[in-house]
Order: structure tokens, then C-alpha cells, then sequence
């Protein structure tokens, strides 16, 4: 499944070579909220969506990895009527016709280095198709509390630690390998949006630095 | 996280400020040496443990499962042998920690082990040191083979990884908190040796530009 999806990533699959930045921003933007009392209230379910070949498949490579699925991460369920603070999070970097995943990963947690599938979906006979979608699409991370001591993620070359909540981190989902772990003592909450960019989305990827206070966009 | 772990900090001359960014690690060099040999990266363990023999882990593993890890699963780990390891001696020499105890663990993809202190000092392998027994001591981790993406270690506020074959780091591991993680996709084997330093030792945590050694 990772060796298939190589065939559709731009990254040099070099270990020693720096990346481009353009690949990976990880001060995006920070947004500014109160989001911990609706954190509080969520539950953990299982995966969404249906259990199709490709899932399957990457279910079946987890454990390849010594992993499973379920230990990758716990996710939430959140629901934009319950969550509105989130929801206008979500909103704010203009992404359209976007997604939501609330993750909660516990200590002890991990998830594997792999490519993402995204929304690009596609069965894989086309590879410009995928690529012409996934150009379409944005994705950015949001650290939803503070960096504690053995949490971290791995973006293509780069291992990235000491977050403070509210960071907000973009890659190039289609192009970079990536994976996280909670070796710590502490729960890690993140959130990821991914959507259709529009101008306001690409406006924050060239003028990067922002801080958001939620629903509107002041200079720093 | 756990009372043992609370305790163990109590006793650390580390700062456990977990954002304070210091141009110079007292506490930590990395790389300080590269040993460069043709061994086989894929060591062999002669007896894996099933358990760890080296003192009383029931409150470890009882942490541990805490955390959601299963403590007899953190890596394979065997005492280094002599004769089923001896392709391995010259490095062991080359350190230069006095009568050592060596480990080697081999963390595989999907293994973890979480962010922890040390408690013991070699189950009483040292105590004829006495009370200088925590300067004494120096310890070294050597990596057999090059980093592979999703390999990390982490000492105190650093993040270790893109290590090549040989590469040897030191840190107080009396101080600081550690812990490993693989969640990548290749087995990733170190030799830990401790011992007694040095002048061969104390040169490698002296270094201030890395010594390349041939073993």
C-alpha cells in the first residue's frame, strides 16, 4: 500500500536530504479559542466510513508495521451542532466542502509512517487524476493543546515537537510521509481539516504567520 | 504519571523545563563519535528476554500498562555474548567504559518505550564505586545501523534521529528522562554499554568536533 502510493508523491524518498519548505509549514497560522470544554465532552468512536478495499488494505499494512489501526489514534465524534467552537476553527482557513477529524492519541499510541489516501479517492488506474485532485485540496493540522514531553510527528525529513496549542501546521498530504506518537504521559489532541482551497486558503499558505482570533484574521 | 516516575525526578539534576532551548546540553552530546566498522547491522540476540532480570520491574510494568504499553514489549533485549557477538568486540573496546554491562536492543516497527527514568544502577554490578558511583558511570549508545524515517529517541528536550551506522551519543541517563519509538517501517539495533569511564571515554564527551574511529 505505501510502495503503490509512492507512484502518486512528488518527495524524494531521500532520508538525508532536507525538504523543501514549501512542502511543509508547521507555524501556518495560530488560532486563538477556548476549545477545551467541548474536547471534554466528546467520545471516542471508531473509524468512519466504510471498510473498503483500500482501508483493508492499509488495515492489513498496520500490522505489517507492528500496528493496528485502533492504535493509531482515538477518534472523536465531533459534531459541528455540539462543537461550535471547533466548527468555526474549522472555518476559518476558507477551506470548502471540507472534512473534520478530531484525534485524541493516548500515550502509548502511534500511527505509522504512510501517505495519506485524502479525499482524492480515485481507485488508483489514474495517477494524474489523483494528482489533479489532490492539487485541489487543502489540509492543515491544528494543534489542539500544548506540546507535552515525549509527542511528536514526523512530516517527510523533519521530526516536529514543541507545539503550543493552537498551532497550526499545513503539509503537502499528497507528497509528504508522515506519521506521529504519543510516547509521553500525557493525551495529545489534534485536529485536521481538509477541503477544497479557495482564494482565502492560498492567501494564508503566501502570508503565513497569521494569528486567527476565530472568525476574523488580524496581522501579527 | 506515576509515583515511581514523580520520585525518580525528585532525585534528577535535570531542569524538566520541557520548552527551555539551550545552545549547549550539559546534560547531552550528540554524536560526539562515529565508529566505523564493516559489522552487520542485523545483530543477534542470544537469549531475548522474556523478562527483564535486572531488578524489580513490577512497578514498571504496572506504569507501563498505564500507558497503554506493554512493558515486556518495548524492544528485544539480550546481554551482548562474547562469542555469539565477538564480530561486535573491537567496538565494544573502542568506548572505553570499564568493566561494562552491554545490552542490546533491537526496537522493531510498532515498539515504543515511553518517556522514563532510570532507577537502578546495574543491580549492584557497581557498588563497590560507593557513593561516586553516579559520576563514575558513563553510558553510551551506539547505533548499528543507519536512521530509517519514523526512528526516534528522545533525551530530555532533544529529538535524536538521521544517525548513521556507528554513530555513538552520550547523555546523563541518571538526569534525564528518555524514550525511544518506532514507528517506522525497519528494526532499529543499538548496543547500550555502561561502565566505568575512561580517559578513552571521557575524550568521546569531551569532544568538540566528532572523532572518527576505525575499529
Amino acid at each position: 500500500m505505501y510502495e503503490y502510493r509512492k507512484q502518486f508523491s512528488e518527495w524524494h524518498f531521500d532520508k538525508w536530504r532536507s525538504d523543501d519548505p514549501a512542502l511543509l509549514n508547521e507555524n501556518f497560522a495560530t488560532v486563538i479559542g477556548d476549545w477545551e470544554d467541548e474536547l471534554q465532552s466528546m467520545k471516542t468512536v471508531g473509524l468512519k466510513g466504510k471498510m473498503d478495499e483500500y482501508r483493508k488494505k492499509a488495515t492489513g499494512e498496520a500490522e505489517k508495521w507492528g500496528n493496528t489501526f485502533d492504535r493509531y489514534y482515538s477518534i472523536q465524534d465531533y459534531d459541528p451542532a455540539k462543537h461550535p467552537t471547533l466548527k468555526s476553527l474549522a472555518e476559518s482557513f476558507g477551506l470548502e466542502d471540507y472534512s473534520v477529524k478530531v484525534h485524541l492519541q493516548k500515550p502509548g499510541q502511534m500511527s505509522s509512517w504512510h501517505l495519506d489516501k485524502g479525499m482524492a479517492g480515485g481507485d488508483g488506474s489514474d495517477s494524474q487524476a489523483f494528482k489533479d485532485k489532490a492539487e485541489t485540496l487543502g489540509r492543515v493540522f491544528i494543534m489542539l493543546n500544548d506540546y507535552s514531553f515525549g509527542q511528536m510527528m514526523q512530516f517527510g525529513n523533519r521530526v516536529i515537537t514543541h507545539w503550543r496549542k493552537g498551532q497550526c501546521i499545513y503539509f503537502r498530504w499528497q507528497d509528504l510521509p508522515h506519521c506521529t506518537a504519543n510516547c509521553g504521559h500525557h493525551d495529545r489532541w489534534l485536529m485536521h481539516v481538509t477541503g477544497v482551497r479557495t482564494r482565502k486558503f492560498d492567501k494564508l499558505l503566501s502570508n503565513p504567520n497569521q494569528t486567527i482570533k476565530l472568525k476574523e484574521v488580524t496581522n501579527e | 504519571m506515576s509515583e515511581v516516575y514523580e520520585e525518580l525526578c525528585k532525585n534528577s539534576e535535570w531542569h524538566f523545563d520541557w520548552f527551555r532551548k539551550e545552545p549547549e546540553d550539559p546534560y547531552y552530546t550528540c554524536n560526539p563519535v562515529r565508529f566505523v566498522g564493516d559489522w552487520d547491522p542485523d545483530i543477534k540476540i542470544k537469549d531475548i528476554w522474556d523478562v527483564d532480570t535486572s531488578g524489580d520491574t513490577s512497578g514498571a510494568t504496572k506504569q507501563y500498562k498505564k500507558l497503554g504499553v506493554d512493558y515486556s514489549k518495548l524492544y528485544d533485549e539480550g546481554h551482548f555474548d562474547k562469542k555469539l557477538n565477538k564480530d561486535y568486540q573491537p567496538l565494544i573496546d573502542a568506548i572505553g567504559l570499564k568493566n561494562p554491562r552491554i545490552l542490546i536492543h533491537t526496537q522493531h516497527p510498532g515498539q515504543m518505550h515511553p518517556l522514563h527514568l532510570d532507577k537502578s544502577y546495574g543491580g549492584g554490578h557497581w557498588d563497590y564505586m560507593g557513593d561516586k558511583k553516579k559520576d563514575m558511570l558513563g553510558r553510551m549508545f551506539v547505533m548499528l545501523d543507519d536512521w530509517h524515517p519514523g526512528q526516534v529517541i528522545m533525551i530530555g528536550t532533544n529529538h535524536y534521529t538521521q544517525w548513521k551506522k556507528g554513530d555513538g551519543f552520550f547523555f546523563r541517563w541518571q538526569d534525564m528522562p528518555h524514550g525511544t519509538c518506532n514507528f517506522g517501517h525497519h528494526k532499529r539495533p543499538v548496543i547500550l554499554i555502561s561502565g566505568e569511564i575512561t580517559p578513552t571515554f571521557r575524550r568521546y564527551m569531551e569532544a568538540k568536533e566528532k572523532i572518527i574511529v576505525k575499529v
